[in-house]
């Protein structure tokens, strides 16, 4: 894990909007970015928009990670980054992951979206797109 | 291609060709975990009884098959998951379905629907009309079903937790003029085991979960007798994380807190026992699965007959629908998600499913296309009608590795279930979170086993290569007009309804809930006559069992 930003473990907030329930996904992730060395704060399901940026303002998160299976990425990625841009938050990292098939990548990084992680990403993937992210975000 | 390599370039990569020409299996366990011997013998099922273990299709133990002469006295159904968009849309999916050739139906509904809640629930937005068909009201199972000749064809209504979705049901069949005694099919209605597939157990609470599951095995054995009112649901509990033993275990625990409950309401066992089926997954390795089922066969009648003293034959079988491991598929290379599934697919088959749902290759990506769902069926077709395995009931039997991996099974199958009996049944396994905790960590563990490629996925960590034919896959894409529309309908049927007649409905089924001294499904389907939706069917009943209306507070009883 790189340079922790203003000196602190970074801090990610991990969660689902929506009712979509399907877990196992961002499970994983949280436990595998908490051995990594994150701080991760696992928000849980069944969040709404507002209750995210909320969080992520509450536990001045680094960057927040929403997962998705049902297809209902691009309608609640478009509401997050509208109210991150609202609430100031243009220093946090905005991830993706889950069933994002190959043909909305494009959508959801024109939305603002600043990474995705689709089926069988290895998690190594994810930690180092974090890093590498961020110090290129706060440059 | 340049031969004429610098001999470096050319030593390293035959040294390269020459390693994979050697190569050897990563290791000797299976797909769970267990050590597998280079072959087996006799040796290795010493004291097998043929009578006592196995015995003929049919017959107890019915280690080999819950029928003598299994398929050729039917093929297993040739059921695929369905549904999404609108009840329109899902309606014309299963007829293309069954013009295909599929043999049964299988309706998917959205998550909103099998949370509970109406399509105009406001925190369900973004999610209507994904996932499966949304089903509010009495009209859009109308829809659903149109055209469908309900006493002539099996359909499965693919909801753990939410009972009622089989009053709208009957309510539909009804209307059609369709003879209750005829319907065949079966609702999964295992509502203890909506934890395990996502769903807030607040959704359906234990106690209300018992209620719902048991009312509705009662009311089909008394007025629906070819329906199998639940169905315990493996496959989501093993797409959650799960081995192979745990798979079973976990839905023989909750199969006993219905039956336990179904006794305390004095049903009697012969009538109950039969009426419990299974959901169970297949997933790649091919050998452990058919164990994995003969065990659940013979270790199920065994249960039966000893803990419960039934003898009846039919009460003693288990009987159970395939759906192939969905989280077995790759998103990179998704063709060759069609060979995952025939080998999963195949090994349902040797192992005597009663029916069968494959997976699309697009299953990363989407819900099926109308031509990635039809070389699902069709490799159903291809398996039923061209490789001949459906002549012979249980080939495999007596050969010494699927005897002996069966009787492994059974054992670790019923190590897990005593653990759960300690705890002093499944519910208690829940409460404590320990039943989480295992798919918990057995999810951990797989993943980590793949990262480290002691777990080897063709194309993600080995054999990988560009997203070429990723990028070629049609995507299935749920139309925003679609939904709207759909969600329009509702606003249109809630102002059409007589709210006084429908509120008296309300209120009986509310307090019959209350009372808990009647099946709430005559009360329910006369408020759906009433022009109940499945929100307010729902949400009067948990009021009446001291629950919110509504579990995300953010709807409000209409009276």
């Amino acid at each position: 894990m790189d340079e922790l930003h203003r000196g602190k473990k970074l801090r990610i907030l991990l969660g689902k909007v929506g009712f979509d329930g399907h877990d196992r996904g961002i499970k994983i992730v949280a436990a595998v970015l908490r051995e990594t060395g994150y701080e991760v704060i696992y928000l849980g399901k069944y969040l709404t928009v507002d209750s995210v940026i909320k969080a992520a303002i509450d536990e001045d998160a680094d960057v927040i990670g929403l997962s998705f299976l049902g297809g209902s990425h691009v309608i609640y990625s478009r509401e997050i980054v509208e109210q991150m841009k609202a609430n100031g938050l243009d220093d946090v990292l905005f991830i993706v992951g889950g069933v994002v098939p190959h043909k909305d990548t494009g959508v959801l990084k024109d939305i603002g979206v600043d990474a995705i992680f689709p089926p069988n990403t290895m998690t190594k993937e994810i930690t180092e797109s974090i890093d590498q992210k961020i110090k290129a975000k706060r440059a | 291609m340049e031969f004429k390599l610098k001999e470096k370039e050319f030593l390293s990569r035959a040294k390269h060709i020459e390693e994979i020409y050697r190569e050897k299996p990563v290791n000797h366990e299976t797909w769970s975990g267990y050590p597998v011997k280079e072959f087996y013998s006799p040796k290795d099922i010493e004291g097998l009884d043929y009578t006592q273990d196995l015995n003929d299709p049919g017959t107890y133990p019915y280690t080999r098959g819950i029928y003598p002469n299994m398929y050729r006295g039917r093929l297993w159904s040739r059921r695929e998951l369905c549904g999404f968009g609108s009840p329109k849309k899902t309606n014309e999916r299963i007829h293309y379905l069954l013009e295909q050739g599929e043999s049964a139906v299988n309706i998917a509904f959205d998550i909103p629907t099998n949370s509970g809640v109406d399509s105009d629930h406001p925190l369900a937005k973004g999610d209507i009309g994904l996932q499966g068909t949304p089903i509010s009201t009495i009209q859009d199972m109308e829809t659903t079903l149109e055209g469908i000749p309900l006493e002539n064809v099996s359909v499965n209504l693919s909801t753990i937790g939410v009972t009622m979705l089989m009053a709208f049901y009957l309510v539909a069949a009804r209307r059609r003029g369709f003879d209750f005694k005829q319907l065949r099919g079966t609702i999964l209605n295992d509502t203890l085991g909506d934890p395990f597939c996502g769903y807030k157990r607040s959704f359906v609470p234990s106690d209300l979960a018992l209620k719902l599951a048991i009312d509705c095995v009662e009311y089909c054995i008394n007025h629906v007798p070819k329906w199998n009112p639940l169905s315990v649901d493996g496959y989501n509990i093993r797409e959650n994380g799960v081995n192979a033993p745990q798979e079973i275990a976990f839905t023989f625990g909750l199969a006993k807190e219905y039956l336990n409950e179904g006794l305390r309401r004095g049903i009697p066992i012969d009538d109950l026992a039969p009426r419990i089926t299974f959901t169970a997954s297949a997933e790649m390795d091919f050998f452990e699965e058919i164990a994995k089922l003969r065990a659940a066969r013979r270790l199920w009648a065994k249960m039966i007959h000893d803990e419960y003293g039934v003898r009846d034959p039919k009460a003693l079988k288990y009987k159970f629908h395939v759906h192939t491991a969905g989280s077995s598929l790759t998103r990179q290379q998704p063709l060759s998600n069609m060979i995952r599934v025939t080998v999963e697919a195949l090994s349902a088959i040797l192992a005597g499913t009663q029916s069968l749902h494959t997976c699309s290759y697009d299953e990363n990506m989407g819900l099926p296309t109308e031509e990635s769902v039809q070389l699902a069926v069709r490799t159903q077709q291809i398996l039923a009608y061209e490789s001949r395995v459906c002549n012979v009931a249980d080939p495999l039997a007596g050969s010494y590795y699927v005897e002996a991996l069966t009787n492994k099974m059974e054992e670790e199958i019923k190590k897990i279930l005593d653990k759960i009996d300690e705890m002093g049944g499944m519910i208690k396994a829940q409460e404590s979170g320990w039943a989480y905790e295992v798919v918990n960590n057995e999810a951990l563990k797989i993943e980590k086993q793949i990262e480290s490629g002691e777990r080897i996925i063709v194309g993600v960590n080995r054999a990988v290569s560009d997203d070429e034919q990723e990028k070629q896959v049609r995507v299935h894409e749920v139309s925003e007009a679609i939904v709207r529309g759909h969600i329009d309908s509702l606003t249109q049927f809630k102002k059409k309804r007589s709210m006084d007649a429908l509120k008296l409905a309300l209120l009986k089924l509310r307090k019959e809930a209350e009372e808990k001294r009647v099946n709430l499904f005559p009360s329910a389907m006369d408020a759906i006559e009433k022009g109940a939706t499945l929100g307010e069917i729902n949400g009067y009943i948990r009021m009446g069992f001291g629950y919110p209306y509504d579990d995300l507070g953010a709807v409000s009883p209409p009276f």
